[in-house]
């Protein structure tokens, strides 16, 4: 296979692979380890949390006349999210690729494939509802906060997937659903169901919150990946601020 | 001895919901059903370790950095066992022990003004953050030292 053609697969595996919530290091290792396989010659690759940049010199190994010298590709990434599924398979393909070099097109069929095998929408909704409820009763809420908890977040379940399609902006997007959140909780509070306001919240914030994205961007940091980190967590302290802002509205609405 | 029973009876509740709500998170994050009971198992046992650390010593930074070096170092013994990658089961298993809470309770202490409680949730939130990326880094430089020894080809199974 051509170099540039190995460094666009690798990319595109790459970017797959931040799509679905990789970590910088494990993205910049895939896609280094599949262009070394190829060829076996220098390969600079660079990652953040929305850009992949890969520098390949071909110029010290063998390789066929009249190709570049140096092959250099980027690509953007614009929204990433968590897919464990396809992550699983994008690391099982890479594995096969760096041991049978496969052409180009089979890789490219390969990644379609596993694209094109959406999540079960109702594997999501089960997993909303028992994260807002456990966790509602795990920071101390009764049983009933833990169902009213699950409730609303059936209906932040359906308003964010109908948000991601009109809105663009993801601190805006967090706000609103935030808000939405604060709403609900603050409708239970003032209506005669004995609940306690503060644990509906807090299980619903346990979707919304970046606490993971936090703990990851100071891995980051201590990894040495300063970029990253920084990008990460200047990110997820925006969007707690965000949220925060959505809910005090809601509770100066409602004036609880 | 009620109320004995009754505080058994409260944590055993607490660590059934902190396991059920990481599987929550498992199936949010589209991780495969046949890894589910790996997940149950192991973020039940880091929230325990947890607990029991808190009980003991009463440090933040500490807990969190036993019970996240457990849940990475079960991990990457799942990923070894089921041929996965680790990260798959060590963002489920920590997902109890995330500061989601007092990050969220920092920020609004910020925005309604508080200071007091933003300075003590902020505190809180940026021990437990650390203390978990601390654990996850120790097992992972651990498992990199082992790996060097024991088959230097194992740490880049690509090179030629």
């Amino acid at each position: 296979m051509n170099p540039e053609l190995v460094v666009r697969s690798a990319l595109d595996i790459g970017e797959e692979m931040l799509i679905s919530g990789a970590e910088t290091v494990r993205v910049e290792d895939t896609v280094s380890r599949i262009c070394k396989s190829y060829y076996d010659c220098r390969v600079d690759v660079t990652s953040y949390m929305n850009a992949i940049f890969v520098s390949m010199d071909i110029s010290t190994c063998s390789h066929e006349e009249g190709s570049p010298a140096i092959v250099t590709q980027t690509r953007r990434v614009l929204s990433t999210s968590n897919d464990f599924t396809v992550l699983e398979d994008l690391n099982t393909l890479s594995r096969y690729i760096c041991a049978n070099h496969p052409e180009y097109d089979y890789i490219t069929q390969q990644i379609a494939e596993i694209k094109a095998e959406r999540p079960n929408p109702y594997k999501l909704l089960l997993g909303y509802i028992m994260s807002a409820a456990f966790f509602a009763l795990m920071f101390g809420g009764t049983w009933l906060d833990a169902v009213c908890s699950g409730l609303i977040s059936i209906y932040i379940f359906y308003l964010k997937k109908s948000v991601d399609r009109r809105l663009d902006n993801q601190l805006i997007r967090i706000f609103l659903l935030a808000f939405a959140c604060g709403v609900g909780a603050c409708l239970l509070h003032i209506s005669p169901i004995p609940v306690q306001m503060d644990m509906i919240m807090i299980g619903n914030v346990m979707l919304l919150i970046p606490g993971l994205a936090l703990t990851n961007s100071l891995r980051d940091l201590m990894t040495g990946d300063i970029v990253s980190g920084t990008l990460r967590l200047v990110n997820s302290l925006l969007i707690a601020v965000f949220i925060a802002c959505g809910f005090v509205l809601s509770m100066i609405l409602f004036q609880v | 001895m009620t109320s004995y029973t009754a505080y058994i009876a409260s944590t055993i509740i607490q660590i059934a919901s902190a396991s059920l709500g990481a599987v929550g998170f498992a199936l949010l994050f589209n991780l495969r059903k046949n890894k589910i009971p790996y997940v149950m198992v192991g973020s039940a046992a880091g929230y325990c370790i947890y607990l029991l650390l808190m009980h003991c010593t009463a440090s933040t930074l500490l807990s969190n950095m036993v019970a996240a070096m457990f849940c990475t170092a079960l991990a990457e013994f799942y990923a070894r066992w089921r041929k996965a990658p680790s990260t798959l089961f060590m963002m489920s298993h920590i997902m109890p022990l995330v500061p989601g809470g007092s990050l969220f309770y920092t920020m609004r202490s910020m925005v309604q003004q508080d200071q007091e409680a933003c300075a003590y949730y902020g505190a809180q939130t940026a021990l437990a953050a650390t203390g978990i990326a601390v654990g996850i880094l120790a097992v992972t430089s651990i498992r990199y030292i082992i790996m060097s020894y024991k088959r230097p080809s194992m740490s880049n199974p690509c090179q030629k």
